[in-house]
């Protein structure tokens, strides 16, 4: 197991008589991609803010690299919120530098960090431009690097993808991955599940405040597993003949979902195509998405409003 | 505190290095004296309506001359309303006055008639009677056969010269008490007060909106979010306070620099011209100069020092009392200015009445109103300044200086609650009941 990055231990806020994160655990490990999940109010930002030191658990625990942190915002943590601006009127550099001696460096240490990221992001030519002149990838260029540039142990990045263009949007993948490969603590919050897909190892799913699944994103679609794959072929798959097959629907790409009984396994199915001599181009096991998963849990889609 | 003192130093210099800092800085002392000039004009104006009249005197009285100034042209005719009528509607007059015939200088009342389609205004109402006044007394003066030069030395010109300097008031001999500039103290010592008490006044309201905006803005464009990772909400805020508190301290700085030099300028200028002048044409000098040095000569009497320190003092307690509710306000504002225009009103309420407590207090800076106004704490960075220059009691400065401090620290305290709720509060309007739940968060 990696080193801890982050551990938190019931962790529960309540506001006004309504529990917003209700006892929730989790551990960040460093070098592990770790996603925080969860439909629009189920307590993510909540949660988020509680690690940040922005807002005070009522109850529990928060560790950052073992070291007790609850209610204290602390360098250590290099935060991207959901809901971000800068400051229209200044430039791109008086704004890193001022958020940078804002965390405690000294300007001439701070001076040392902003460049190698203006280095590493190309924004050396827009170090005089005025916020409000950049566009709006830009913009989100220079909040993500306002976000690490301090070279944080844990990095909390809250929808980091919204509003990206798809250039932007690999760069900033391609950052995640790199900063994460470092060893750094990293999570990402979101509710887009295909983003979890592509990056994270681990996740936890919260939902109405408390966690309802947790674990490595493998093992857990593993878990969920509903026996079915899919099939390319060249003709209808209603020609094999094997006990307990189910055809399910044919996807986007063309190949066929097929659901088969329990007990059925590979090399029966692989068996009965080359029996029926339909020609096979294509052989997965399909596993289901989290947003499967989600609706298998809650009933409801991750993206519908609460 | 480092952290404070980084964001009050980007707002300091954010507002200070902008070309607009500098324009009103210097253009306010410009803007000021023509404020006061508007205001005065307006006040003084009379009505610009010119009248021609028909008069009808058959005693005399007037010895057919009337010179009031809303009237153009004075016309005098005998005969019956009827007839005079007849002639204003043929020659176009605008309205016939009729004089009743008097026959005795001992009349105590007259009643005159004004006829004319236009209703009798005000202006004209008193113009008509002033000048009849004064003529009929000349008339009357002429009827009884009364010596004018006697009839004048009735009259004494009363003057009153003050003095709170006891030790030598005690000393000096009475010759000395008579002297000439001191009758103008008050009104000097009352328009320094105003001039300071408008300046708070103004600056005030033009930060704390400042301040408002500013938070709006910052949470309008969610920099908060990014902020308060950082720092505390109450760093924030308090560095914004001593941010723009700062860009205040230093205009009064530059103003009170400046004054001097324009004061020292004036008098360079009027003194050249009045050598000029003793040479030139001799008499009839168009503005009254000896007026004009004689409060020059005042205005070096005040004690500046106190009055530049509280004037500091009073705008720096004015300026964190309401920015932090401004600042409060506008955490608590969505997205939109106008939703809690009312709010922005009830805040601004007391600083008004201040200002018109305060027009009071330079006319009586020692009255109940003045005193107390000016050591409570909402109205006392309006008020206080205006009693300045008639030098207050200190024990009244320092009660009024201990509360101002005490209530402005427990004021931003409370702000300081509500901005820490507000700003992280989206979409969500808040009303009073939502800021009293806010005020009772942990």
């Amino acid at each position: 197991m990696n080193e801890s990055a982050l551990n938190i231990q019931g962790v529960t806020k309540k506001y006004e008589g309504h529990l917003a994160v209700d006892d929730i655990s989790f551990e960040v490990e460093k070098g592990v991609l770790f996603g925080l999940l969860g439909p629009n109010g189920a307590g993510k930002t909540s949660t988020i803010r509680m690690i940040t030191g922005i807002t005070l658990p009522d109850e529990g625990k928060i560790f950052l690299n073992g070291k007790r942190v609850d209610g204290s915002l602390t360098a250590g943590i290099g935060y991207l919120p959901e809901e971000r601006g800068l400051y229209k009127k200044m430039t791109v550099g008086d704004h890193l530098m001022y958020l940078i001696r804002l965390r405690g460096f000294s300007t001439k240490e701070g001076k040392k960090m902003v460049d190698e990221w203006a280095e590493r992001f190309e924004i050396r030519g827009w170090w005089k431009k005025k916020i409000e002149e950049l566009s709006k990838g830009m913009q989100q260029k220079i909040q993500f690097v306002a976000a690490v540039m301090h070279n944080p142990d844990l990095l909390i990045l809250d929808e980091p993808f919204t509003g990206l263009d798809p250039v932007n949007s690999n760069l900033i993948r391609d950052e995640i991955k790199r900063l994460s490969s470092e060893g750094k603590g990293i999570i990402l919050s979101t509710h887009r599940m295909e983003q979890v897909e592509e990056l994270c190892e681990k996740i936890v799913l919260i939902n109405h405040g408390k966690i309802v699944l947790r674990g490595r994103l493998n093992e857990i679609k593993e878990s969920y597993w509903d026996n079915e794959y899919l099939l390319g072929l060249d003709q209808e798959p209603g020609n094999l003949e094997f006990g307990g097959m189910e055809v399910r629907e044919k996807t986007a790409k063309g190949h066929w979902k097929i659901k088969v009984r329990e007990g059925v396994n590979t090399r029966d199915i692989l068996s009965a195509v080359l029996k029926s001599g339909v020609e096979l181009h294509h052989f997965e096991k399909s596993l289901p998405s989290l947003n499967d998963i989600f609706i298998k849990i809650t009933g409801k889609s991750i993206n519908e409003e609460q | 505190m480092r952290k404070i003192r980084i964001i009050a130093e980007r707002e300091y210099l954010s507002r200070v290095k902008k070309l607009q800092f500098i324009l009103i800085t210097l253009g306010a002392p410009i803007l000021f004296g023509l404020f006061f000039l508007v205001v005065g004009f307006i006040f003084s104006y009379s009505g610009d309506e010119k009248r021609t009249i028909l008069i009808s005197d058959p005693s005399n009285i007037l010895e057919e001359r009337f010179e009031a100034s809303t009237i153009t042209e004075a016309t005098f005719r005998q005969g019956t309303t009827a007839e005079l009528l007849k002639i204003k509607e043929e020659e176009g007059f605008d309205g016939v006055l009729l004089v009743p015939a008097v026959d005795s200088a001992m009349v105590r009342d007259i009643n005159l008639r004004y006829i004319s389609e236009q209703r009798l205004d005000i202006d004209t109402d008193l113009n008509i009677t002033g000048y009849f006044n004064s003529r009929m007394r000349e008339w009357k003066i002429k009827q009884l056969g009364i010596d004018e030069d006697l009839l004048a030395s009735l009259n004494t010109r009363v003057r009153i010269s003050s003095s709170t300097d006891l030790v030598a008031a005690a000393s000096e001999s009475e010759d000395d008490a008579v002297d000439e500039g001191s009758s103008i103290t008050p009104y000097v010592a009352g328009g320094i007060g105003l001039v300071i008490a408008m300046l708070i006044y103004f600056m005030v309201f033009i930060n704390g909106m400042m301040i408002m905006r500013s938070v709006m803005e910052e949470k309008v464009n969610r920099i908060v979010e990014i902020m308060i990772s950082t720092v505390r909400p109450f760093e924030l805020m308090l560095g914004k306070l001593i941010g723009v508190g700062a860009v205040g301290v230093t205009q009064i700085f530059i103003w009170l620099t400046l004054i001097p030099i324009i004061l020292f300028g004036i008098t360079l200028l009027f003194g050249e011209t009045m050598t000029a002048g003793a040479q030139g044409m001799g008499e009839a000098p168009q503005i009254d100069e000896a007026t004009l040095m004689g409060v020059l000569s005042e205005l070096a009497n005040f004690n500046w020092w106190v009055i530049s320190i509280a004037f500091i003092f009073y705008y720096l307690g004015g300026f964190l009392l309401y920015s932090s509710l401004f600042g409060a306000l506008g955490a608590m504002m969505g997205d939109d200015l106008g939703e809690n225009n009312s709010l922005s009103l009830i805040i601004t309420i007391p600083i008004v009445i201040a200002i018109y407590i305060g027009v009071v207090a330079v006319q009586s800076p020692n009255s109940t109103l003045a005193v107390w106004s000016s050591i409570f704490p909402l109205f006392s960075p309006i008020v206080m300044p205006c009693r300045l220059a008639f030098d207050p009691p200190l024990w009244q400065l320092l009660l009024s200086g201990v509360l101002l401090i005490a209530f402005t620290l427990f004021i931003v305290w409370f702000s300081g609650k509500i901005y820490r709720v507000g700003i992280l509060m989206y979409g969500k309007k808040a009303d009073l009941r939502e800021v009293i739940k806010w005020l009772r968060n942990k």
